[in-house]
C-alpha cells in the first residue's frame, strides 16, 4: 500500500482510540513531543495554511483557464 | 464561515461590474461586456480562427467572463510574495521534508524519513474552501486548558514563528484573536486581519502517517503505521499540534488517531 492509499483508507470499523483530550495528560504531552521530534511542529503548522493559500490560488487560476478553454 | 478570500473573489467583481454598468448604461449589453473585458475582446478573434469556436452567446459570455476573472485574479495577486518567501524559508530551513505536489490535484504530501520511519504529512487545499461548521468552535472546548497552552506554547510560537514574519497582523502569532476577545468583537478582528494581509480563517486538517518496518510483525504485516489527524483554524495554528489534536473529538468521523496494520 502506498502512503496515499493508507491515508485515504480509513475503515470505520477500526477502533480510533478515545478523543485526544480524554487521554492521560502525560500521554497527550508525550505524543506531542513524539510528533515534535519528527518535525510535526509549530513551524509546520504555520507552513501548511500558507502553502494551501498559495497553491489554492494557483489551482484556481488553472481551473478558470481550463473551463474557459472548454467553453470557448 | 466562508474563507475571506473566497468572499473577496465575488465582492470586487460586483463592484467593478456596477461601476462599468453605470458608466456605460446607455450602451447595449453585448457592447458593455466587450468593454468590460477590452483585453479579452481583442483576443477572442484569435481563438475563433484556430479552433471550432462556439458561437452561442452563453459560451462566449462565459469565456469572456472567465478571462476577466483570470485577469482580475492576476492583478490582485500582487501580494503573495510574503507567502512565497515564507514557504521558501520553511523549505530552506527544513530540507528534510520533500513536497509532492501535482498541479491540478488538491492533495499535497510532505515526506521525510526519521530513523527507519517514513513520515507522510498530507493535507488538501480543499480545506481552503471549507467553512467552519456552525456551532463548531474548537476553542470553546479548550477553555479549561487555556492557561496551560498559553504558557507552554507561546514561547514556541515566538521562537519558531519565523516562518510567519511576513504577516502584518502579528497578533495571530502569540494569541489567537478568538481567545483574547469577546465573541462580539471577533468580526471586527477578522475584518482587520483581512485588510492587513488577506489571511482568512479556515480549518486546515493534516493527516500524519508514520510507517515503520514491522517490528511487531506478528500478523505478517511488514509495516506498522500510525495515522494522526490534526485540525486547526489557521490563526490558531501557532498554538499548534497539541491544540490541533485536541480538536480531534470535534470531528469524530475524521479526526482520529488510530493504529492500523499495513496489509501490504
Amino acid at each position: 500500500m502506498t502512503s496515499t492509499e493508507l491515508l485515504g483508507h480509513a475503515p470505520e470499523s477500526l477502533y480510533a482510540g478515545p478523543p485526544f483530550q480524554q487521554l492521560d495528560e502525560d500521554v497527550q504531552n508525550l505524543l506531542g513531543a513524539y510528533l515534535d521530534a519528527r518535525g510535526i511542529n509549530t513551524a509546520l503548522a504555520l507552513f501548511v495554511p500558507e502553502y494551501i493559500d498559495v497553491k489554492e490560488q494557483k489551482e484556481y487560476m488553472g481551473w478558470l483557464g481550463r473551463v474557459k478553454e472548454f467553453v470557448e | 464561515m466562508l474563507s475571506l478570500r473566497a468572499v473577496a473573489r465575488a465582492a470586487p467583481r460586483s463592484a467593478a461590474q456596477f461601476a462599468s454598468t453605470s458608466s456605460c448604461s446607455t450602451l447595449r449589453p453585448a457592447l458593455q461586456t466587450a468593454l468590460r473585458s477590452s483585453r479579452i475582446a481583442t483576443r477572442i478573434p484569435r481563438y475563433f480562427s484556430i479552433s471550432h469556436s462556439r458561437f452561442d452567446d452563453a459560451s462566449q459570455e462565459l469565456a469572456a467572463k472567465l478571462s476577466d476573472e483570470m485577469r482580475l485574479e492576476s492583478e490582485e495577486d500582487s501580494s503573495p510574495a510574503d507567502s512565497d518567501s515564507n514557504i521558501k524559508h520553511f523549505l530552506d530551513q527544513n530540507s528534510q521534508w520533500t513536497i509532492e505536489d501535482n498541479t491540478g490535484e488538491q492533495e499535497v504530501q510532505l515526506k521525510r524519513k526519521y530513523d527507519d520511519e517514513e513520515i507522510t504529512v498530507s493535507f488538501s487545499i480543499a480545506d481552503f474552501n471549507s467553512p467552519m461548521m456552525d456551532g463548531e468552535d474548537p476553542d470553546e472546548a479548550m477553555m479549561d486548558d487555556e492557561e496551560d497552552i498559553q504558557t507552554a506554547q507561546s514561547g514556541g510560537a515566538n521562537t519558531k514563528g519565523a516562518v510567519n514574519q511576513g504577516r502584518t497582523s502579528g497578533g495571530n502569532i502569540k494569541v489567537a484573536p478568538e481567545d483574547s476577545v469577546a465573541p462580539g468583537d471577533r468580526e471586527d478582528m477578522r475584518d482587520a486581519e483581512d485588510e492587513n494581509d488577506g489571511q482568512a480563517a479556515f480549518p486546515a486538517s493534516v493527516n500524519v502517517l508514520i510507517q515503520r518496518p514491522g517490528k511487531v510483525s506478528i500478523d505478517l504485516a511488514p509495516y506498522q503505521c500510525l495515522v494522526l489527524t490534526c485540525v486547526g483554524r489557521a490563526p490558531c495554528w501557532p498554538h499548534c499540534r497539541q491544540r490541533c489534536l485536541q480538536h480531534s473529538n470535534r470531528h469524530p468521523s475524521r479526526q482520529v488517531h488510530r493504529l492500523q496494520n499495513d496489509q501490504h
